[in-house]
């Protein structure tokens, strides 16, 4: 790992812990979530409530702003950035699974587990009716 | 009626939302007649080689009439009834779930032959008078209002939630495919062979159901194919995709099937489950989904984990249709003491352990769940049930639990003793 690299990690790392904390956010979801806990739902939903609070200082922390946030390292970091939802910055994990306590369907489907997974493949090559903008013809 | 125990936020009924009642349909002529059909025909149940017998000479009968999804869960409990001090026999004829409302929509009576089980059991089979009855109730693994020609339920049937079946894409054992999308299933059963999508393209090798079906209707929702849009018909139709009638046949179908790398079909997770030397369950990634999971937390195991957190997305609660008085409580008391196994307005007991049963079956309690939803498919959202039981199904369906023990004697560090583990909760 060359010094560059080291110090965007090291940036992006303190840049999220520092968020997630001013957010009170719980913090990332353990993997595999303990699906025996449903406390986690109330802790995480007692953090959304107040993230949405006016005011609050989470809501400034998750501000569209703080990606700004004049850091080094963290220009690409930004670039990378999926959206600008302030959620989606702290809870999709590069491996692309939903890290947080899941409240819509989506996340639920992609939260972060244990369990097996194995991909299909939505491409052209696979399903060759797809439409070349990837959406599904109507039916015959 | 059980009522649904609330998450933080939640207090919806566990029952099913109720739709407008006061009118009955007038629409249901060609679904009545092809379950006339069907049943004087005696192609519901099959003969199991036995001498039939009147079905209404057996003592104490239930009987109820819909889908085969949910026949072993109904076995199970019907072989229980039947080794009581005081026998119950609980009698289910199986032709197709939207039976399961029809005959209280245009009072087409049920005839035919029927199933019922010994305490050991052996399934038996009986017949239905010859000028039919109205069943005690229907089963079904979607809603009513998801049959063709039903837009709401008539005065005077309730709608009971009971527990929770998967739906699994199974192929072959010999097939090397793995995953399955919502959107490769939407050209298999919307397009057929011409669909392309390999290697599920050789005509006669795509297997189906027809629009009665609660597997069918729950698939569809999933992959945006209407149930009546299926590709799929009888042998000799034309149509590319077979219509195999039930659960059972269609195990049977892909266990029998020409070429097993093509072939492809779809059944209740219960009876995917009890036929694991057959076929294979596809791990399936739903429209949006970044990969594809099996029921379970891999395709070995039994413990429905992804049904119950929320990452396999094909999975509905059975739905049975019950004449109720007008308080809304079933009318007939044999038929509320069997039902109210399933929604817990009957204890259970040593004798009827119907948390067990249903577990066996592979089939889940909604104690054991943490994701719930509100119509069939529809969005999911967290739950909480008052009474959890997610450490007590993970030992009773996988062998071993990662909660504590506890007792009377030995109390939990955290969390409530319940059924003997420490409960969240």
């Amino acid at each position: 790992m060359d010094r560059s690299t080291f110090t965007r990690g090291l940036a992006l790392t303190l840049f999220l812990s520092i968020t997630a904390l001013a957010a009170g956010c719980p913090g990332p979801e353990e993997v595999p979530p303990d699906a025996a806990r449903p406390d986690r739902d109330a802790a995480v939903d007692a953090a959304i409530v107040a993230d949405s609070g006016p005011g609050d200082a989470g809501t400034d922390a998750f501000s569209p702003d703080a990606f700004t946030f004049d850091a080094p390292g963290l220009d690409a970091y930004t670039e990378d950035a999926p959206s600008s939802d302030p959620d989606a910055f702290v809870c999709d994990d590069p491996t692309g699974c939903y890290r947080c306590t899941p409240t819509t369907s989506e996340q639920f489907l992609d939260r972060c587990t244990s369990a097996s997974c194995e991909p299909f493949e939505n491409t052209r090559a696979r399903l060759p009716l797809l439409r070349e903008d990837g959406t599904l013809p109507p039916l015959p | 009626m059980q009522t649904f125990p609330p998450r933080v936020d939640d207090t919806r009924p566990r029952s099913w939302p109720r739709v407008p009642r006061g009118r009955w349909l007038t629409s249901f002529s060609s679904l009545g007649l092809v379950l006339g059909a069907v049943l004087a025909l005696g192609l519901a149940s099959p003969s199991t080689g036995h001498a039939q017998v009147d079905c209404n000479t057996l003592p104490r009968t239930v009987i109820g009439v819909g889908g085969s999804a949910s026949k072993p869960l109904l076995a199970r409990l019907g072989a229980t009834l039947a080794g009581l001090p005081d026998p119950t026999t609980l009698i289910y004829a199986s032709p197709g779930a939207c039976f399961g409302i029809t005959p209280y929509v245009d009072g087409t009576p049920i005839t035919g032959t029927a199933n019922y089980w010994l305490p050991d059991g052996t399934e038996q089979t009986c017949r239905l008078p010859t000028a039919g009855l109205t069943p005690d109730f229907g089963m079904m693994g979607t809603a009513a209002t998801l049959c063709s020609g039903v837009t709401a339920l008539p005065a005077g049937i309730g709608d009971f939630a009971g527990p929770v079946t998967g739906w699994s894409v199974l192929v072959p054992t010999e097939s090397s495919q793995t995953s399955i999308s919502a959107e490769a299933l939407y050209f298999i059963y919307g397009f057929g062979p011409s669909g392309g999508v390999s290697p599920w393209t050789e005509p006669g090798q795509i297997f189906g159901r027809n629009a009665t079906s609660a597997a069918l209707i729950a698939l569809g929702l999933a992959i945006g194919v209407p149930a009546d849009r299926f590709v799929c018909g009888l042998a000799g139709s034309g149509q590319p995709c077979l219509d195999v009638r039930s659960n059972g046949a269609m195990i049977t179908a892909l266990d029998t099937a020409t070429n097993p790398e093509a072939a492809i079909g779809f059944v209740s997770s219960e009876v995917a489950d009890a036929s694991r030397a057959a076929v294979r369950t596809l791990a399936y990634q739903h429209t949006d989904q970044s990969c594809g999971y099996w029921p379970d937390s891999s395709a070995t195991t039994f413990d429905k984990v992804n049904i119950r957190d929320g990452h396999y997305f094909l999975w509905s609660a059975y739905h049975f249709y019950v004449p109720v008085d007008g308080s809304g409580a079933i009318s007939d008391p044999d038929t509320r003491r069997v039902i109210g196994y399933f929604t817990g307005e009957t204890p259970a007991t040593a004798a009827v352990p119907i948390l067990d049963i249903t577990i066996d079956n592979g089939t889940i309690p909604e104690c054991a769940m943490q994701v719930w939803r509100d119509s069939d498919l529809g969005p999911l959202y967290s739950y909480a049930p008052t009474d959890p039981c997610t450490c007590y199904y993970e030992n009773r369906a996988t062998g071993s639990s990662a909660c504590a023990t506890c007792s009377d004697t030995s109390p939990c560090a955290s969390g409530t003793c319940r059924r003997g583990y420490c409960e969240a909760y």
